[in-house]
């Protein structure tokens, strides 16, 4: 073969090897087909109530003669398909118009709308939305996809919401619901004992029986004193501790403290500020927190009062009588797993990013 | 004797980028695989607290007003966020358009009109700071534009009385300009979506970026304020907060857009003040920080990995001319460990976010198409090497020369944001 030929070719064959691997990068630099900004959600915020916002707007959206408001007011029976395709229906009432799939099954093939007050039937299966224009009474062992109640819901004991239910008004959740997803309610929400949940907001969440956690404060009246603790001062009212912090009975503290090591807050204590640790936080029954509490793992013991934010980082478990928040200071309570004992009054958010039950054990 | 010693450097720089590209893959693997830690996130419902949002702002005409529009249309309560844009002796409509803002929205945007001072943007941090009582403090350069629900994010980890910073994601959103932008928002992937947040995850020293972040206001103080004589204003007080206990925190849910430089001279300008101020951060807080009690061994390791990042190009380009040499004057093929040394050098350096991170971002941004652009990864990398080398010698070399440091402001670009 000719020296230049077999140069040359040699060449070609090297400048393939380099260039073949970069044709792909040639091409996306001169298509731009990733040329855009990463998306990021501008409008969600972590909004609890983002999916039932959006599920009213597609209800809204997708009913134009009659509109969806009229649709509700008139109270007339409606079917149809929506643009998507979703089959829908527009109900008085739930009196004998179900039709299961197959007359064993008890799933609801249709996207359900009710323009009046309704009482769902014991373990019937939604497979998409439920809308209630009225209040609204799931029974025994309902499954919801979604549930979106312009007034109450009820779901009877042993329902599960699959991915998100919200009520306008009051949410009651009964024994043994599992609430997959986001529950919310715009007044007030009650948890029964045994249920299973993810992330709950109400601006008043009672556990079961929530007259324990009344407006009476600590049953302990021991006056509070003022206690000296070893601690470094960080800045302006916070301070550092390098080993456990162990509050005695009855105490009082100002300030806000990070603690390196365990921290207990005794009986009857007080402390007029926020208390961080990475590990074990104890909080002993009657406590006071008028600030934060974030911990590793976190056990507050029975009628403690803790108005900030209370964050734990592996468990939680909430005695009987702790109020969490208040009605002028809603909260945030969240951990990977949150135990809550019936009894318990919360403001504002309780969110188990893993799993949260009240009552009983929870699972890991 | 002198090719031993040659032989000596080669193998101690080859051993620190070794070092270098091992943490980077521990920290892709704990993102990809590792369980994640976003402790704040959750916390939506609030009794918020006051909080003043400062923007420093040098001649920032183009695109002020999308962050002043940006800022009044959060979902934070009114009554509780002071805007207070830093007219910083801009020479620009800058101020006009400020005082246009606090005409319309006199109780939610107060001015403040630097006419002199130090320059630079810590020095118009401290005069801003000393203005305001609220403990909480965003900051934000002008050309960002956060999301409603932004200010909620930064501001919660402050309920953890042990956070005295708080870092949000940064993203570019002029992406599509050209070549350079889409490198850059390769880099910016991989040392957010991963470095950052594996910092986090491991509890390690996120980095306060100076911008879309917070601060606590007593933190600052405790620690000395802002300090106008540093390049790198936000590295500074991160080692400064970590030395005297203060938690950084990183939220990678936070995400905020950004305009990236659009051409490589302010790139490069950009990416040398960053280097100067690194590199400055090194020489003060290293020593400190190894002998930290307070910190553990790895905070401190990773911390002081941290501050060395912009030493490493140096110490490749000095290794690559140390094997050469060693090559010409022993005698013997170091090819091995040059290939080596050249594999480690660009998987450690580029600018915190090597090929193998980027690549990791992409899969958990869920973009993976961008990931065909890696390939061209090599020339940021290269620029990188090159300009960072030149601020770091002319850094160490003639430290006097210009007295103090000059502070120079990242260009932007007349395109405004969609």
């Amino acid at each position: 073969m000719n020296e230049l030929l077999a140069s040359t070719f040699l060449f070609g064959v090297a400048i393939l090897c380099f260039g073949l691997p970069l044709v792909p990068t040639i091409v996306e630099l001169r298509k731009r087909g990733a040329a855009r900004p990463l998306s990021v959600d501008r409008t969600n915020e972590g909004e609890i109530r983002h999916f039932a916002n959006t599920f009213k707007t597609l209800l809204e959206s997708n009913f134009r003669n009659p509109t969806f408001r009229e649709c509700l007011d008139q109270g007339v029976d409606l079917q149809g398909t929506f643009n998507d395709g979703t089959p829908y229906r527009v109900l008085r009432s739930t009196t004998g118009m179900f039709a299961p799939a197959t007359p064993d099954s008890r799933s609801i093939p249709e996207l359900i709308i009710f323009s009046g007050p309704s009482v769902v039937p014991a373990s019937l299966e939604f497979v998409h939305g439920l809308y209630a224009a009225e209040d609204i009474d799931c029974g025994k062992k309902t499954v919801v996809r979604s549930l979106y109640g312009a007034r109450n819901v009820r779901l009877r004991e042993g329902a599960v919401v699959l991915r998100w239910i919200h009520a306008d008004n009051e949410l009651v959740a009964g024994a043994g619901c599992e609430l997959y997803g986001r529950a919310s309610a715009e007044e007030s929400m009650r948890v029964g004992r045994g249920v299973e949940f993810e992330r709950l907001y109400a601006p008043r969440i009672v556990f079961e029986n929530a007259g324990i956690a009344g407006p009476a404060h600590v049953l302990d009246r021991t006056p509070q004193q003022f206690v000296k603790i070893k601690a470094t001062r960080m800045a302006g009212r916070c301070y550092a501790i390098d080993e456990d912090l162990d509050l005695p009975p009855n105490s009082l503290i100002h300030g806000d403290f990070v603690v390196r090591g365990d921290v207990t807050i005794g009986r009857n204590s007080r402390v007029e500020g926020s208390i961080k640790s990475q590990k074990r936080i104890c909080i002993q029954r009657g406590a006071t927190i008028q600030g934060s509490v974030i911990g590793g793992e976190l056990e507050i013991e029975s009628d403690c009062r803790i108005r900030g934010p209370v964050v734990a980082s592996s468990e939680m478990i909430i005695h009987t009588g702790c109020r969490l928040g208040d009605e002028m200071h809603p909260t945030s309570v969240t951990a990977p797993y949150i135990l809550v004992d019936p009894g318990v009054l919360a403001f504002g958010t309780v969110w188990a990013r893993e799993r949260g039950r009240v009552g009983g054990l929870i699972a890991h | 004797m002198i090719a031993l010693v040659i032989r000596c450097g080669v193998s101690v720089v080859l051993v620190v980028a070794t070092l270098y590209a091992l943490r980077h893959y521990w920290f892709t693997l704990n993102r990809l695989f590792g369980s994640q830690l976003h402790p704040y996130v959750d916390i939506d419902t609030a009794d918020w607290p006051n909080v003043t949002v400062l923007i420093p702002a040098h001649n920032e005409e183009l695109v002020i007003a999308q962050l002043l529009n940006a800022l009044l249309k959060v979902n934070y309560p009114p009554d509780r966020l002071l805007i207070l844009p830093i007219n910083d002796r801009s020479e620009d409509r800058t101020g006009e358009i400020i005082n246009d803002f606090a005409g319309r929205f006199p109780n939610r945007i107060r001015p403040f009109h630097r006419q002199s001072g130090e320059g630079g943007k810590a020095a118009a941090l401290r005069d801003a700071m000393e203005l305001i009582d609220d403990e909480i403090v965003l900051v934000f350069d002008a050309d960002y534009i956060p999301g409603r629900g932004l200010i909620k994010q930064l501001v919660a980890p402050f309920f953890d009385p042990g956070v005295g910073a708080v870092m949000g994601r940064v993203v570019p959103w002029n992406v599509g300009r050209n070549c350079l932008t889409r490198l850059l928002d390769l880099e910016r992937a991989g040392g957010y979506q991963v470095d950052q947040q594996a910092r986090m995850n491991m509890r390690l020293v996120p980095l306060f970026g100076g911008t879309a972040g917070g601060l606590r206001k007593s933190a600052v103080a405790a620690v000395g304020g802002w300090d106008p004589n540093t390049l790198t204003e936000d590295t500074d007080i991160t080692f400064r907060l970590v030395l005297a206990g203060w938690e950084v925190v990183y939220q990678n849910r936070s995400e905020c857009y950004e305009e990236v430089p659009e051409n490589w001279y302010s790139r490069i300008r950009q990416i040398q003040r960053w280097a100067k101020g690194h590199n400055q951060a090194l020489a003060r807080y290293s020593f400190p920080l190894m002998k930290h009690k307070n910190s553990t061994f790895a905070q401190r390791i990773d911390g002081l990995f941290l501050l060395a990042v912009y030493a490493m190009p140096v110490l490749i380009l000095a290794g690559w001319l140390l094997a050469l040499l060693s090559f010409y004057i022993d005698g013997e093929s170091l090819s091995g460990i040059l290939s080596m040394l050249g594999i480690s050098a660009y998987t450690s350096v580029g600018n915190f976010a090597p090929f193998f991170e980027i690549a990791a971002a992409m899969r958990l941004d869920r973009t993976r198409r961008k990931i065909l652009l890696m390939p061209l990864n090599i020339f940021g990398f290269l620029v990188s090497l090159m300009a960072v080398t030149q601020a770091t010698v002319s850094q160490t070399l003639f430290p006097f020369w210009r007295g103090s440091f000059i502070w120079h402001k990242t260009e932007r670009s007349a395109n405004r944001a969609a």
